[in-house]
């Protein structure tokens, strides 16, 4: 049978050697056969309808373990004749001009990026955030209902109460429970472990408690020390 | 219990609430309807307040065995924004480019964010993804659904306002593809029975069906439907007269 893991980069294992990353460790450590989708930059939506996609066509899935990512990620298609149809947009990775992978590709040009970059800026971060955990729920109700044993891991943010917008502001969603509504089953029912979010037991043992620490980490991504505590500290669940 | 959900078609915007598809279904059915309906709502709302409300409503599997779940799909691109002030509205690719529509809402709520900027940069985010993604987007959002429903065994019935393409290459496309009923289109309705007749369009843009087309599309699916009082739609059975309904095409 086959485990099915899907993520960002930090499940791909971007900036790590081969072995390094929690995913490598948990392949050496399963007896199943396991298959690793993660794609680095995709949004927990893509990893949500991959991850679906991939347990409607393979019925030798018989369970998954995701690690999520950020909130402020999305997708965008291509002509169909195009070889990658799906490109990961990260907000980060437009605000800092961050796009390697696209010189020489007059598709994705100036406008399109600006288009995107300020879609994200006059979103609500709640908006994202509700969005993604609906997706997550989604996901989890799938499982639920078709037998699939499930495992969910976090590498950026929790589904918060408090949440911080990228002018540095605080927002509030306690309040509105029905309007937030997957927001609050997501963070209720998953997210009262901090051990199960990579980024989180990094701030807390390796970052001080300092979230723009750069301690044991690369271009966001945390380093083989983490992996392997990291994993270490939840292979019993797994 | 029977549970109505969609965008302005099945609201009734437009015309007489009560001879819309929802309305007539509500008129006819022998169990109490919640209409939770939103004008310009996209297809992933329509799909999250549809479970929502069968996880807050449907405690019981006999409340959910008992129930019956109707959904009307509407067309794409849309999309859910929220203001300052923490309402929700709904934009798409009509009201985004509909002066009319955005001046109500510039003097409304500009105070809460919405403001020209807030429109260019949908309009410009719409533009970018081709219509044949937004559509994959909303199957797959269908699919969802339709898991949720049929697994937590609620039986149901998925409705289309809007005819779909469905030319794009990809998993969900297929699958809806597979599920899809031509007689449940609103749309496809009009086109073929009411040979597309400019007629039996109505309100800004032309955007929705009269009365006329909700009537001849509620009597066609009346029959796939639970809980119908046939002694009832038997002595109203004029309301549903091809004669009447379909006079602008039949007269000479």
């Amino acid at each position: 049978m086959i485990t099915l893991i899907n993520g960002c980069s930090n499940t791909v294992g971007d900036d790590l050697h081969p072995g390094e990353c929690w995913s490598d460790l948990y392949v050496d450590s399963s007896p199943n056969e396991v298959l690793n989708i993660a794609t680095p930059g995709q949004s927990n939506h893509l990893i949500c309808r991959e991850t679906i996609r991939h347990l409607e066509l393979n019925n030798q899935i018989e369970s998954i373990v995701i690690m999520f990512t950020g909130f402020y990620r999305t997708e965008i298609y291509r002509n169909p004749l195009h070889k990658n149809r799906i490109k990961c947009i990260t907000y980060h990775s437009l605000k800092h001009n961050n796009w390697d992978w696209e010189k020489g590709d007059p598709w994705f040009n100036n406008h399109t990026r600006n288009a995107f970059k300020e879609w994200f800026e006059v979103q609500d971060m709640r908006n994202f955030q509700e969005k993604d955990c609906y997706d997550m729920f989604c996901l989890q109700q799938y499982c639920e209902y078709n037998n699939i044993k499930y495992k969910f891991l976090w590498c950026y943010e929790f589904p918060l109460v408090h949440i911080p917008l990228l002018d540095g502001t605080k927002l509030d969603i306690s309040t509105k429970q029905e309007q937030y509504y997957y927001s609050n089953y997501i963070g209720n029912t998953f997210c009262k472990d901090e051990n199960i979010n990579l980024m989180k037991f990094w701030v807390h043992n390796y970052g001080n408690g300092d979230y723009h620490s750069e301690v044991h980490r690369l271009n966001g991504h945390f380093s083989a020390d983490v992996h392997k505590a990291f994993f270490e500290n939840i292979k019993h669940i797994l | 219990m029977i549970l109505i959900n969609g965008c302005s078609h099945t609201y009734g915007t437009d015309i007489d609430q009560n001879m819309g598809w929802g309305g007539l279904y509500k008129i006819f059915a022998t169990k109490p309807v919640v209409n939770l309906a939103k004008e310009g709502c996209s297809n992933l709302y329509i799909c999250k307040s549809t479970i929502e409300w069968c996880r807050e409503n449907l405690k019981t599997q006999a409340d959910r065995t008992n129930c019956f779940v109707i959904v009307m799909f509407t067309s794409v691109p849309r999309q859910e924004y929220i203001l300052d002030n923490g309402e929700v509205i709904h934009l798409n690719i009509h009201n985004i480019s509909d002066n009319d529509v955005l001046n109500v809402w510039f003097k409304a709520y500009h105070a809460h964010g919405f403001d020209q900027h807030l429109v260019q940069t949908f309009r410009n985010y719409f533009e970018q993804i081709p219509y044949d993604v937004h559509e994959e987007e909303s199957f797959y959002q269908m699919f969802l659904l339709k898991q949720f429903l049929d697994l937590n065994h609620i039986p149901n019935k998925f409705l289309y306002s809007t005819k779909y393409k469905m030319d794009y290459d990809g998993y969900w496309t297929k699958w809806l593809k597979q599920i899809y009923e031509p007689d449940a289109c609103l749309y496809s309705l009009w086109e073929h029975d009411f040979k597309g007749h400019k007629y039996y369009r109505v309100g800004a843009n032309n955007g929705h069906f009269k009365e006329d087309v909700h009537q001849k599309f509620f009597w066609n699916i009346h029959k796939s439907l639970p809980y119908i009082n046939y002694e009832l739609l038997d002595g109203n059975k004029k309301l549903f007269d091809d004669k009447v309904l379909l006079r602008n095409i039949l007269a000479p």
